[in-house]
């Protein structure tokens, strides 16, 4: 039996699941040439000039070193408008896993790199219409977030 | 007269510089491409160096950003026009200023079983047995040991088969990759008919392809699992702790959702997150995704409602390592998927 048609059609069935609109922005990333302890400063006063209020900031190394691994500089940025989280915890507690919102800040060597899940890609499990233009909003901000860190760490590169 | 001067001007649109204007490769780069492959081609992955673009053709690249890598963090980018891919691989190819090599599309003859014992001898040792790379890892970055400068890449990988040719295969095999662990052949000693027999058995990984799994098809499409406590409150949020350390995970202190969103006074206090963390389980998982941190740390929160119920809410794990394009990932996922549930069972007894 001549399994080459078979193989070439699964290939082409693999690729075309990856293929699906929106695959490639399920997670937001994007790399500042600003060190780890720039881009944390310059990220939570952008967090905060679109709006949002930083609730906390969690330390992923610590534990990590603490007990002998060999990591990087790793935190999480907390954030969120707390009439919106009130709202939407409220409205759609099956919401809260995601809130308030978090971007992922790491370093790589002396550029950082900043990731969030991009809120529109949730958007497929949640059929309430207003979630998905709540979802639209989040990643316009996160967008908007992410290109002040690029564009600052770019600034930056060019000072230095 | 209306209908023409409205014609008029589509026309006059469609022809001014802005719409006619060729997509800027650099910004498009920049946008799609430097948070990975930073803005020199470094970063995780190959390094799209000198040497390494002068071995692949520009369809490679083409292909390689249309499909990307399944399960291996290199994401498909289908939203990009043809235009746009083409003016990113202008860009990467203008860092060397050298026009890529072209390939032909034709099968090269080997003998594949002779190939499959060359590959063993000479090429699993990084590539692995089964071609699928060295072990755990996405690259030469992040958080996490590294044992080789350069990951060796999954051979095995659909986008990598769908977008290499048989004669680039070959010519890496002669060349090697100079500043990686990957050697030229040629200097080795073998020969002609050797590539030929190696490149065969390197195609004939895609007969091996793992066919999607229906269970990944059947699983729930909730975002959130929720449950119904049997218990108050307090002894509800007591139990989860409980449960926590009886999987050997430590929990963090406790945090109100709304905690640092507004005055302490303000904080709904009915809404209590437990946070929770296994660091050995955190390590292996960052290494083989570094970005894992968008959802950490593992947490389940509890909430009373107006009517005095109580209910568990938790992240499903399973569902959210999806978004991620690494099929490594998704396997310590299940594997936290299931203890979640393990420790949510335990509290709500």
């Amino acid at each position: 039996m001549n399994t080459k048609p078979l193989i070439k059609l699964w290939l082409m069935l693999a690729l075309s699941l990856t293929s699906l609109p929106g695959i490639a922005q399920n997670i937001l990333t994007v790399r500042s040439a600003q060190n780890f302890e720039r881009s944390m400063t310059s990220l939570q006063s952008s967090i905060e000039t679109h709006g949002y209020k930083v609730a906390h900031v969690q330390r992923c190394d610590s534990g990590l070193t603490g007990l002998g691994y060999e990591t990087d500089r790793y935190r999480v940025v907390f954030f969120g408008k707390h009439e919106e989280v009130r709202r939407l915890s409220a409205d759609f507690p099956e919401l809260i896993p995601f809130l308030p919102l978090k971007i992922a800040v790491f370093a790589e060597g002396e550029q950082t790199i900043i990731s969030s899940i991009n809120p529109t890609s949730l958007g497929e499990f949640y059929a309430d219409d207003r979630l998905r233009i709540q979802f639209k909003r989040w990643e316009n901000d996160l967008r908007s977030i992410l290109s002040d860190m690029q564009q600052g760490g770019s600034a930056a590169a060019g000072e230095e | 007269m209306k209908i023409r001067s409205v014609a008029i001007a589509l026309i006059a649109l469609a022809c001014s510089p802005q719409a006619s204007a060729a997509p800027d490769g650099a910004a498009l780069y920049e946008s799609n491409c430097a948070a990975c492959h930073q803005v020199n081609g470094g970063g995780i992955g190959l390094p799209l160096s000198a040497s390494k673009l002068a071995t692949v053709s520009d369809n490679y690249i083409k292909s390689t950003i249309r499909h990307g890598r399944i399960g291996r963090i290199m994401p498909a980018f289908p939203e990009l026009s043809s235009a746009q891919v083409d003016a990113i691989t202008a860009y990467i190819r203008s860092w060397s200023g050298v026009a890529g090599p072209q390939y032909p599309d034709t099968p090269l003859p080997g003998d594949r079983r002779r190939g499959g014992s060359l590959f063993k001898i000479y090429c699993s040792s990084c590539h692995s047995s089964d071609g699928s790379g060295e072990g755990l890892g996405t690259g030469v970055t992040y958080s996490r040991g590294r044992s080789f400068a350069v990951m060796p890449p999954a051979i095995t990988n659909p986008g990598f088969l769908a977008s290499a040719s048989d004669h680039m295969i070959k010519r890496v095999i002669m060349l090697g990759r100079p500043g990686t662990a990957m050697k030229s052949f040629l200097d080795v000693g073998l020969r002609d008919n050797d590539f030929n027999d190696l490149v065969s058995y390197i195609r004939s990984f895609e007969a091996k392809q793992r066919i999607p799994s229906a269970a990944a098809e059947e699983t729930e499409k909730s975002p959130a699992l929720m449950f119904d406590s049997p218990n108050d409150f307090a002894t509800t949020i007591a139990s989860i702790k409980s449960a926590i350390e009886g999987k050997n995970f430590r929990y963090l202190p406790d945090r109100h959702l709304e905690k640092g969103l507004t005055e302490s006074g303000q904080v709904n206090r009915r809404q209590m997150t437990i946070r929770y963390c296994n660091f050995q389980q955190l390590y292996k998982m960052m290494r083989v995704e570094p970005r894992l941190g968008v959802g950490l740390p593992c947490r389940i929160t509890v909430i009373e409602n107006d009517d005095g119920t109580v209910q568990l809410i938790a992240m499903n794990m399973r569902l959210i390592a999806q978004l991620f394009n690494n099929d490594q990932l998704l396997e310590f996922a299940e594997e936290l998927h299931e203890i979640q549930l393990d420790i949510i069972d335990e509290a709500l007894l």
